[in-house]
């Protein structure tokens, strides 16, 4: 395979990756709305993390209480 | 209808219709048309395929478009730069966001989220949140710029946010927070309310709500933040939303805007209002049996009610006869009784605000972008109750102006006119001087005779007097 022939399909695509922005748009979306969206999607998914670990961590500290009060529970076994 | 390029074609280019380079709105033989791009052809091509159009223009949601086969007429007039040619249907009449109520542009800012939302679960969104990209039809908006819709961009954040902030949340928010109405300084800023300018006008309690937080305040910190920082060095910026988080953002944001309290209204929407006037009731249902002998014999089809205040005559007038109604008033609080009236009873009625002592001016790019009032509404005949006294007495104006002005608007139309000796006008009077040497009602029929035949003059138990005009078109 020739290296020419495969250069311009990639410049093509990194240029297109380049503008996340619709080229139909003509539109000023503005940058402090653009920070902003950013943050938003930054807090959003820090929320979403948050509440998935959240929920680990709550099962983890609950499995671990779990196991101590058996333990400790006198003549169950 | 004002336009620019005026070519021998019969084409005219409308002068409102010139951002997007996507496509022009032109008009020919009173048809509407729009040009597109081979790129916009394409999108709209899509647009259709996806059925998306199909359920908007089903819902009466967005303008109805036919495409011009090639070899039209119309088609070849138009420059080969423009690929194809849309007809559109024609509106009844155009109205702007400053001149809607409270309740009526709440209601387009909704609309507009709830049309983005939808068009988001067929992988399409839209290019722009302009308020002139909604019309009214009575009391429900319609969308008009079908170029709007373009295709979702994955991951791509919503480029219109901030234009959406500025037309519709941060008026909306003003007054709802503040009691003041934003139109005045909506029709001076047409591209809308800058963020940073609410921000600092709104009362402390509006924080206390997330979307006003992101939407007005965090939006006017970063604005504000980068206009001091000065020019950036111009690379583009890469940002991602994704779509998940964009639905969750759009949606929490049309609930707020949905339940944003509407400071017009009384909680008791309905009272007050109805018992307002000095009548008595046989005079009222007087006035009623007029009106509707007059909508029935001349049954016009654009009907004008000036100072229409909670709409009851032009509801009279469109069970009568007449095929639509604009209402215009200046009282926002009746305005919103107006809506509520039109929204129940399901009439064909556009309550509008408007200062007819100074109507809606022309604007925008050469004063040609978004007509004038007169310009753009072209009635066949007006009401004009109870008004004549607000302009003579109320606004200084001469009775000649007043009646010249009435007689222009519309070729057929019934005024009332109110005597001195009305407790009304004794309540105007009761703390001026009065100069109204020419408010009576000899000089306001001597002043309609020069413009108009008067085809019948009837006087109300009231003393009230209700004067027919006509006058050629």
């Amino acid at each position: 395979m020739k290296e020419g022939s495969l250069l311009r399909p990639v410049m093509a695509t990194m240029v297109l990756l380049a503008f996340s922005s619709n080229a139909w748009a003509y539109l000023d979306p503005g940058s402090a709305s653009l920070i902003l969206q950013g943050l938003i999607a930054g807090l959003l998914s820090a929320a979403a993390v948050t509440k998935l670990y959240w929920h680990k961590l709550k099962q983890f500290f609950s499995g671990k209480k779990a196991t101590e009060d058996d333990a400790n529970k006198p003549g169950t076994e | 209808m004002p336009h620019t390029q005026h070519k021998e074609s019969g084409l005219l280019w409308n002068a409102g219709s010139f951002k997007d380079p996507a496509g022009r709105v032109f008009e020919r033989d009173g048809r509407i048309f729009r040009t597109m791009t081979a790129a916009t052809a394409g999108t709209i091509d899509r647009f259709e395929a996806s059925g998306l159009y199909q359920r908007l223009s089903d819902a009466q949601k967005l303008v109805r478009h036919e495409h011009l086969p090639i070899n039209d007429d119309i088609c070849k007039s138009v420059d080969t730069v423009w690929h194809a040619v849309l007809e559109h249907e024609r509106l009844p009449y155009l109205s702007y966001a400053f001149e809607w109520p409270f309740s009526l542009l709440q209601r387009a800012a909704v609309f507009h989220l709830d049309v983005l939302l939808e068009s988001l679960q067929s992988d399409f969104t839209l290019s722009d949140a302009s308020c002139y990209n909604i019309q009214f039809i009575n009391t429900k908006p319609i969308f008009i710029d079908t170029l709007s819709f373009i295709d979702y961009v994955d991951n791509a954040p919503w480029l219109a946010h901030k234009q959406f902030c500025e037309n519709f949340l941060n008026p909306l928010i003003l007054s709802a927070y503040t009691g003041v109405p934003y139109h005045p300084w909506l029709q001076s800023r047409l591209n809308g309310l800058p963020s940073t300018e609410v921000a600092s006008l709104l009362p402390f309690k509006a924080r206390l709500s997330v979307n006003a937080l992101v939407h007005v305040f965090a939006l006017a910190k970063i604005e504000g933040a980068l206009r001091k920082a000065g020019p950036t060095d111009g690379t583009q910026r890469k940002n991602t939303l994704s779509k998940h988080a964009l639905v969750l953002m759009l949606t929490s944001l049309r609930d707020y805007c949905a339940n944003l309290r509407n400071p017009f209204t009384d909680r008791s929407i309905w009272s007050g209002y109805e018992s307002e006037n000095s009548y008595d009731d046989a005079s009222q249902s007087q006035k009623a049996e007029i009106i509707s002998g007059f909508c029935a014999r001349y049954k016009p089809e654009l009907l004008l009610d000036i100072g229409c205040n909670t709409g009851r005559y032009s509801e009279i007038a469109l069970a009568h006869g007449a095929t639509r109604a604009i209402g215009v008033d200046g009282d926002l609080n009746a305005l919103e009784v107006a809506v509520a009236r039109a929204d129940k009873k399901n009439l064909n009625l556009l309550p509008l605000y408007m200062d007819c002592t100074n109507p809606s001016p022309a604007l925008g790019w050469n004063n040609l972008e978004r007509p004038g009032f007169k310009s753009r509404i072209k009635p066949d005949a007006i009401l004009a109750l109870a008004l004549i006294h607000h302009l003579v007495i109320g606004a200084n104006i001469s009775m000649a102006m007043a009646v010249s002005w009435l007689v222009s608007l519309a070729p057929r139309g019934v005024i009332e006119f109110i005597p001195k000796s009305d407790i009304m006008i004794r309540n105007m009077l009761s703390t001026r001087i009065d100069i109204f040497q020419d408010y009576h009602i000899d000089c306001f029929l001597a002043e309609l005779r020069q413009h108009a035949s008067i085809e019948s003059t009837i006087t109300l138990d009231s003393e009230r007097v209700l004067v027919t005009y006509s006058r050629p078109t």
